[in-house]
C-alpha cells in the first residue's frame, strides 16, 4: 500500500510538527526534505513556517506573499490560514504559509493568556491536502505550542551530540506535556538523527545512547552528513532533485522516514516518548 | 614524552527506574519542561479526579492533588442524548482516553477563544 493510499484511507490530512529545542541541528532541512519526499510521492503538501527566521520560506521560494503565519496567528479565525497559503517554486503540489521576522513577537505573549489553539482553529476547513508540515523555532514558546496543539504527530530532529540529545529529550517531554494539556491526538512519530558521521566515535556513542534510551522511536536510517544538503538548500531546490550520490542517499532516507511518519498515524500506537519501559 | 589520553564521552541521558528518560545532568533535570500555562502561569497539566462523580456540584482534588486553585477540578453535569454519549465515548476511546478527559479538552479549546 502506498503512502498516498494510506493517507487517503485515513480520510484526514495528517499534520506533523518538526521540532527540536536545540538550534542548528537541521530541523528546517529535515522539514523541507520531508516536504520534498511527500511531493515526489504525489502528496499534496503544505508547509507552515512558524519559525521567525523564515528559512523554510526562503528555500521554498513562495510565488507571492500576501499574508504570513504572523497574520494568521494574529487573526486566528476559522479559515484564515487558507488565505495565507501560496504556491512554491518547488512543485505545484507543494504549498507554503510563509513566515516573517515579526512572528517572533508572538512567541512570548502576555502572561496568563492562553493562545495555544490559535493555529489549530485557523486550520479548520483546510481541504485538498494530504500532509501539513509545521516548521518551528528552537524554543518552547507560544509558536511551538501552537504547532504541537495543531498536529497529529511530532518528529524530533537531533544531531548525534551531547547537547542535541538533551534538546531531543526536552522536545519529547514537551510533546508529552502538550498532548496531556492541549491535544489528545498528538503522538511522537520518531527521532531523526541528522548529520551523522559514521567515522566519528562521538557520533557512534551518541547514536547508541539515543537508541538505548528511546529504542524504536529512533528512526533508521540516520541522515549522513553530506555537503549536497546545504548545496540544495542554497540553490532553493529540493534535495530530491540535487544531482549527486550524497543527495540521492539523503533522499532515500527521507522517503523512508516519511513512510514511517505516515504509517505511525495509521498504524498501532507509537512507542512511549519517555523511553521504553524496562 | 607521554601521549595525552583522549577522554571518554560522558552520557547525556539517563534512564530512571520507571523507564523514563532524563538529562544526565541533575542541573538540567531540574529545569523540567512546563508548557501548560494557566491563568496564574505555567504549571502541571490537570489530572482527572477518579473520585469525581456526576451529580455532585463540584469535587476538589484529594490528598493526591497538586493543582493550584486555578486548576481546580469541577464536575459539570450536562444533558446529552444517548447517541451523542455513545459517539463521545467511541471517539475518546480512539485516542485512549475517557469521555470525561475528552470533554475536558473540548472545553479547554472552547474557553481558549
Amino acid at each position: 500500500m502506498g503512502i498516498a493510499s494510506a493517507v487517503g484511507q485515513d480520510a484526514r490530512m495528517l499534520a506533523v510538527t518538526v521540532i527540536s529545542l536545540k538550534g542548528g541541528v537541521g530541523k528546517t532541512t529535515v522539514a523541507l526534505g520531508l516536504a520534498g519526499a511527500a511531493t515526489a510521492r504525489g502528496l499534496r503538501t503544505l508547509v507552515i513556517d512558524l519559525d521567525p527566521q523564515g528559512n523554510a520560506t526562503l528555500a521554498l521560494d513562495p510565488v507571492s506573499v500576501e499574508f504570513t503565519s504572523n497574520d494568521v496567528l494574529a487573526d486566528a479565525r476559522v479559515g484564515v490560514l487558507e488565505q495565507a497559503v501560496t504556491g512554491t517554486a518547488w512543485d505545484e503540489r507543494l504549498l507554503v504559509v510563509p513566515s516573517e521576522p515579526t512572528l517572533e513577537h508572538r512567541n512570548h505573549p502576555v502572561a496568563g493568556r492562553g493562545g495555544e489553539h490559535r493555529l489549530r482553529t485557523t486550520m479548520q476547513g483546510l481541504t485538498g491536502l494530504d500532509l501539513v508540515l509545521i516548521d518551528t523555532p528552537p524554543s518552547l514558546g507560544e509558536l511551538t505550542k501552537n504547532a504541537l496543539a495543531a498536529s497529529d504527530r511530532a518528529v524530533v530532529v537531533t544531531e548525534p551530540t551531547a547537547f542535541a540529545l538533551t534538546g531531543a529529550q526536552q522536545a519529547l517531554t514537551a510533546v508529552d506535556v502538550v498532548r496531556t494539556g492541549f491535544n489528545l491526538r498528538l503522538r511522537p512519530a520518531g527521532i531523526i538523527v541528522n548529520r551523522f558521521r559514521a567515522r566519528s566515535a562521538e557520533h557512534q556513542y551518541r547514536h547508541a545512547e539515543l537508541v538505548s534510551a528511546y529504542g524504536p522511536l529512533v528512526l533508521e536510517p540516520v541522515l549522513p552528513d553530506r555537503s549536497a544538503v546545504v548545496s540544495a538548500a542554497g540553490a532553493h531546490v529540493p534535495i530530491q532533485r540535487w544531482p549527486s550520490p550524497g543527495a540521492r542517499e539523503i533522499a532515500r532516507a527521507l522517503s523512508t522516514h516519511l513512510a514511517h511518519v505516515v504509517a505511525s498515524a495509521t498504524g498501532p500506537e507509537a512507542p512511549l516518548t519517555k523511553g521504553l519501559r524496562g | 614524552m607521554s601521549h595525552p589520553v583522549t577522554p571518554s564521552p560522558r552520557p547525556a541521558l539517563r534512564k530512571a527506574a520507571d523507564g523514563t528518560v532524563h538529562p544526565a545532568s541533575p542541573v538540567l533535570s531540574s529545569l523540567a519542561v512546563a508548557v501548560v500555562p494557566g491563568p496564574g502561569g505555567p504549571g502541571e497539566p490537570e489530572e482527572p479526579d477518579e473520585r469525581a462523580k456526576p451529580g455532585k456540584k463540584s469535587a476538589k482534588k484529594g490528598a493526591k492533588g497538586k493543582a493550584s486553585d486555578s486548576e481546580e477540578i469541577v464536575v459539570l453535569q450536562v444533558d446529552l442524548p444517548k447517541p451523542v454519549r455513545k459517539a463521545l465515548r467511541r471517539r475518546a476511546a480512539e485516542y485512549g482516553w475517557t469521555a470525561e478527559e475528552a470533554a475536558s479538552q473540548v472545553l479547554r479549546v472552547w474557553a481558549d477563544h
